[in-house]
């Protein structure tokens, strides 16, 4: 059965861009053949549609690049994005070398304070005596020498 | 492989390569003023608007979260910024006619869009009026999924992404739009 009028122009859109399926388009095709008004029809929006083609850029343009980059290097928030940019590429391995080295300062120096409190050989003689006296004169020698077990013994003498 | 390589540009970029940036703008300028030219029907005009496309590419790129596509985000720039000077025109356009009226018109305008079209021919002069006025009758959304499909060649697969719609969404919209297309040159055709 032959296609009317009104059906074709309801799908003349797809068939021009030729997005319908084969049986469809057949029959679009047999219409046009026959039908002078919708071939008219179909002619002009072929035509008007092709319109988007010739508007479409396929090269490009090789002062583009050169009129944007230019406008790019006159401004001078570019220069201070490109320096940032710079600095901070820069700057990424001194920080990590800086962190690196703190982490290690850091860590040495917790290790050396442990050290000390545990390792009596560092004590130096001069120290040694000084941190007597101060403990003779605040009585802290004998508590520091108590076991602290002993605290809580009840001395029967 | 191109998600690749823009990795490196935009890495090459960020470390202060403006070659690179060149490299980047010579890849899409085309792509850009092609996306561009959809919306606003003048070379000119779109060349204008997509090298504020790339400025905006340029000073965001630090932004830019990698895992999303480059040319998603750069589409999506494109559309916007295109968009946004069609409305400013259009105020400027609603100013003008309030100067005319009140005689207060300055002689140095600009020759409107369609004047600077390539096309010299009166009767494709013509046709290029009728189909931008019909494709500008669409309503936005329509019209950037039709835009980006017809004038950018994208699938629909992409335009969702762009749009942050569905793809049956796409489907649907790009559907009614050349459904309404078709009513609008018909129409225009009958009278």
């Amino acid at each position: 059965m032959m296609m009317r009028c009104e059906e074709i122009k309801e799908i003349l859109i797809f068939f021009v861009e030729g997005s319908l399926n084969p049986d469809k388009t057949n029959q679009v095709q047999k219409h046009l053949e026959k039908c002078q008004e919708c071939k008219s029809s179909y002619l002009k929006l072929k035509s008007v549609l092709s319109i988007i083609e010739t508007e479409i850029i396929k090269e490009s343009n090789p002062y583009f690049s050169m009129k944007l980059i230019e406008r790019l290097k006159n401004s001078s928030e570019t220069n201070e994005v490109f320096s940032a940019f710079r600095i901070i590429g820069i700057l990424k391995p001194v920080v990590a070398i800086l962190l690196i080295g703190i982490a290690i300062y850091t860590g040495i120096l917790i290790g050396g304070s442990y050290s000390h409190k545990y390792d009596t050989t560092v004590i130096d003689d001069s120290r040694g005596i000084q941190l007597q006296a101060v403990a003779d004169e605040f009585y802290l020698n004998d508590i520091g020498m108590e076991n602290i077990e002993t605290l809580l013994i009840i001395e029967n003498n | 492989m191109d998600i690749q390589s823009d990795r490196i540009l935009i890495d090459k970029i960020l470390e202060g390569d403006q070659f690179a940036f060149k490299e980047l703008v010579e890849k899409y300028q085309t792509m850009v003023i092609n996306t561009c030219i959809g919306f606003l029907h003048d070379k000119q005009d779109a060349e204008d608007i997509a090298q504020e496309v790339f400025i905006e590419v340029f000073y965001s790129l630090r932004k830019f979260r990698q895992e999303a596509k480059l040319t998603t985000w750069m589409y999506r720039i494109a559309v916007n910024k295109s968009l946004n000077f069609l409305r400013s025109k259009k105020r400027t356009q609603w100013i003008q006619s309030f100067e005319d009226v009140f005689g207060m018109s300055r002689q140095d305008q600009k020759q409107p869009a369609e004047m600077r079209n390539p096309a010299t021919d009166m009767e494709m002069q013509e046709e290029a009026t009728l189909i931008h006025n019909a494709i500008n009758s669409l309503s936005e959304n329509q019209r950037i999924a039709f835009t980006l499909n017809k004038y950018d060649d994208l699938p629909y697969s992409e335009i969702a992404e762009i749009m942050g719609v569905s793809l049956s969404s796409v489907e649907s919209l790009i559907h009614r739009a050349k459904m309404n297309l078709q009513q609008k040159l018909m129409y225009h055709y009958k009278n």
